[in-house]
């Protein structure tokens, strides 16, 4: 990689970053959840979390949101409208995969699912947790606006190392 | 709500009998003679693993900042030392 490319990489990500700042909007696609993240994200607007201090609002339109939380291995019939729903946002725009079924297909692997959301529309943030409860989903927010930084890596997942 | 499966190296004996894999319904775990593998975006956080290990090698995490920008960030490997 030479220095002209990483000098890109790094004008875009600075330019991302800087974009996606002040008050942003959510929107949550439930793309076969057992509904366990459904209640966590829920659980995100109550006093106690409360996320519309840092300025994260839900909304209920894709035309209004800057970031979108996808929950569910991905059923058949749910990878469409998930496309669509994307192609919807303005951007620039954020995907966080909420939840293990999400990030890898989880318990529901099987055949009717497509496993994880990555392969229908591309994944800024990876949730894992079977549900990630709500202080896991605030992480996943605020690093996919680029407030806070990545903790867990492939090397630190050991007892002890994270 | 349990935070996220651990692995301590130090403990993890893959090449001795395996037990988290057989206890493992989702396939999150995979052993090989040398090597320990967990994908934590198959593991559902059901616990058989961490009573079957005979080394009491699986734990779970108390920490909260788990989100990742890179589908690998999720994997880890104990390689049999």
């Amino acid at each position: 990689v030479s220095d002209a490319e990483l000098q890109a990489v790094r004008e875009s990500l600075l330019a991302r970053s800087r974009s996606l700042r002040r008050s942003l909007f959510i929107r949550h696609v439930d793309a076969g959840s057992d509904g366990g993240p459904e209640s966590e994200i829920l659980a995100l607007t109550n006093p106690y979390y409360d996320i519309s201090r840092l300025g994260f609002f839900l909304t209920a339109s894709p035309r209004h949101a800057d970031i979108l939380m996808v929950s569910g291995a991905v059923t058949r019939a749910m990878a469409e409208p998930l496309r669509v729903t994307l192609a919807a946002m303005p951007e620039p725009r954020a995907v966080i995969a909420v939840g293990t079924a999400a990030c890898g297909g989880g318990i529901d692997a099987a055949d009717h699912v497509l496993g994880g959301i990555d392969r229908v529309v591309p994944v800024d943030v990876y949730v894992p947790g079977d549900p990630p409860s709500p202080l896991m989903l605030l992480h996943a927010l605020l690093l996919a606006v680029g407030r806070v930084g990545q903790r867990l890596t492939a090397t630190n997942h050991r007892a002890g190392g994270g | 709500v349990r935070n996220l499966l651990r692995v301590d190296p130090a403990r993890c004996r893959p090449a001795e009998r395996g037990e988290c894999t057989s206890a493992c319904p989702t396939g999150a775990i995979s052993v090989t003679d040398a090597t320990f593998r967990l994908d934590l975006a198959h593991c559902i956080q059901c616990a058989r693993c961490v009573t079957a290990c005979p080394n009491q090698a699986l734990a779970f995490a108390d920490d909260y900042e788990v989100g990742v920008r890179a589908r690998s960030d999720l994997v880890t490997v104990v390689e049999q030392r």
